[in-house]
Formats: C-alpha cells, sequence, structure tokens
C-alpha cells in the first residue's frame, strides 16, 4: 500500500503526474510500463486525475516558431457514401492533414489541414477536391482559436 | 472569463477530444453565422456554455465554430438549439461527430 495524501494522491499518482509533465504525449502503453501497472490501471487514474481536477488539462508547449506560423484550415466534404473507405484511406495519406473526423449533417467528413503559405493551402484543398468521390467541399481558414478545454 | 487568442497549434476539437480518449460523450461541430455588432458578446456567451470545448473563429460564410459535448444524445440537442438561440447569432449548422472514424495527429496520448 501507498501513501494517500490529503488530496487522495498515492505515490503512483504522483509520478505519473510527473512523468506527464515531462511529456504528455507518452502513450499509456508507456506511462503503464514505467509505473510497473497495467493499462487499465493507468486510464482508470487519468480519469480520477481529469475528474477530481488534479489535472485540469493537457496542452502543447510549442518549442519551434514555426508551428505558429502554419496556416490551418477545416475542411467540410461531401462524400459519396460508397466510396467512402476509399477516400477516407486517401485523405490519411496527406501529410498536412492534422485530424480527420465523421461527421453526419450536411457534410460527411471534417478535415484539418495545415500549410505554410495561401498558396500551398489552396493546393492542398484542390488535392482533396479532386479526389474520386468527394462531391464538394467548403474551406474555412482557422483565424483564431478563442475556446480550448 | 477572457477571450485572448489562444495561440497553440493543433488543437480542434478541445482538449479530451483532441487527446482522442473520447469517453462515450457526444459531440458536434457547430458553426455559426454573427450579426457583426453582436459578435463580442456572443462570443463571450459562447465562452460561458459549459458543454462548449473548443471556439474558433473561421473565415468563409460562418464566423465561429463551436464544438460542444453532453451526457447523452437529448443534452446535446438541447445544447446545440441553446447556442443557435443565443443573442447574436443569426445562422447555424450543426454537424454531429460519428466516434467511429477520427483520425487526430494532435493526439496527447497515441495508445
Amino acid at each position: 500500500m501507498t501513501k494517500s495524501d490529503d488530496r487522495g494522491l498515492d505515490d503512483l499518482d504522483r509520478r505519473l503526474l510527473a512523468m506527464l509533465r515531462e511529456d504528455s504525449r507518452q502513450p499509456v502503453t508507456k506511462l503503464a510500463g514505467d509505473l510497473g501497472l497495467s493499462r487499465a490501471n493507468v486510464y482508470a487514474r487519468l480519469s480520477r486525475l481529469e475528474e477530481d481536477g488534479v489535472i485540469g488539462g493537457y496542452t502543447v508547449r510549442l518549442g519551434d516558431p514555426y508551428d505558429r506560423r502554419l496556416i490551418r484550415a477545416q475542411v467540410m466534404i461531401k462524400a459519396q457514401l460508397k466510396h467512402a473507405k476509399a477516400i477516407e484511406e486517401s485523405l490519411a495519406a496527406i501529410s498536412e492533414l492534422s485530424a480527420l473526423h465523421a461527421i453526419s449533417g450536411e457534410y460527411d467528413l471534417i478535415a484539418v489541414v495545415e500549410a505554410e503559405t495561401v498558396g500551398e493551402l489552396n493546393t492542398l484543398i484542390d488535392r482533396i477536391g479532386e479526389i474520386e468521390g468527394i462531391e464538394r467541399t467548403t474551406s474555412s481558414i482557422l483565424l483564431a482559436t478563442k475556446v480550448l478545454r | 472569463m477572457s477571450l485572448e487568442r489562444i495561440d497553440t497549434g493543433p488543437g480542434f476539437l478541445g482538449v479530451a477530444a483532441d487527446a482522442g480518449r473520447a469517453r462515450a460523450a457526444p459531440r458536434a461541430h457547430v458553426m455559426l453565422r454573427l450579426a457583426r455588432r453582436d459578435m463580442a458578446e456572443a462570443e463571450r456567451a459562447l465562452a460561458d456554455v459549459a458543454g462548449l470545448t473548443a471556439l474558433h473563429q473561421i473565415s468563409g460564410d460562418y464566423d465561429l465554430v463551436a464544438v460542444v459535448e453532453a451526457a447523452h444524445d437529448e443534452a446535446l440537442d438541447a445544447l446545440i438549439a441553446e447556442i443557435a438561440r443565443l443573442r447574436g447569432v443569426s445562422a447555424a449548422l450543426a454537424s454531429r461527430l460519428t466516434p467511429s472514424a477520427s483520425l487526430s495527429r494532435a493526439a496527447s496520448f497515441a495508445t
């Protein structure tokens, strides 16, 4: 048994927090291995720490000024159902794509893409529009993020 | 709360959603068109909405993207209706996120 302090944290919780402070992108598998715990145990600890507000969130620390210069856009995609799988594979192969989410509603997919210049962004959006089975796309440049939590 | 611009890189849906550890929380992506004069007020009201996890200003036909989550589908519907009714919001286009197919290279935890 490890000792808990008044916030209900035991030694393993504190070691877990220390490891996340060092690098919050470590896979749970690695955290579990280093702590000698199961993955399920680490997930349970993370959930509890998040629910108790000990972990308020995970943030990105940008080291390279390059990241701040990237232009990001969201591309809403209307796709033909029969091509859905091929489209997702083609999109996933685009290295400038940073996220892809399936949605239901007027559009079927949202892709988030990053480019260094408006010209490159334009080319990238054209490339997406040319993928077979994509009926139409609507793109918006992400001008600013006001809330992220 | 203040609405300073956050200069982060890859965040899009919100901290937990981008981390890919989405529990079953239903989420929606809602594009909003605002009356220009009510923009600041609408943004503040949105930031106060409890289920909101991300708010981005965008170019194009719509002005903002709000990402919201709720405990279950009915609560999500109510939340979407709530933000669509906010003062200053003139049009809203809501899309539910389907958890089956999500790829996020911005993941904080790549399990």
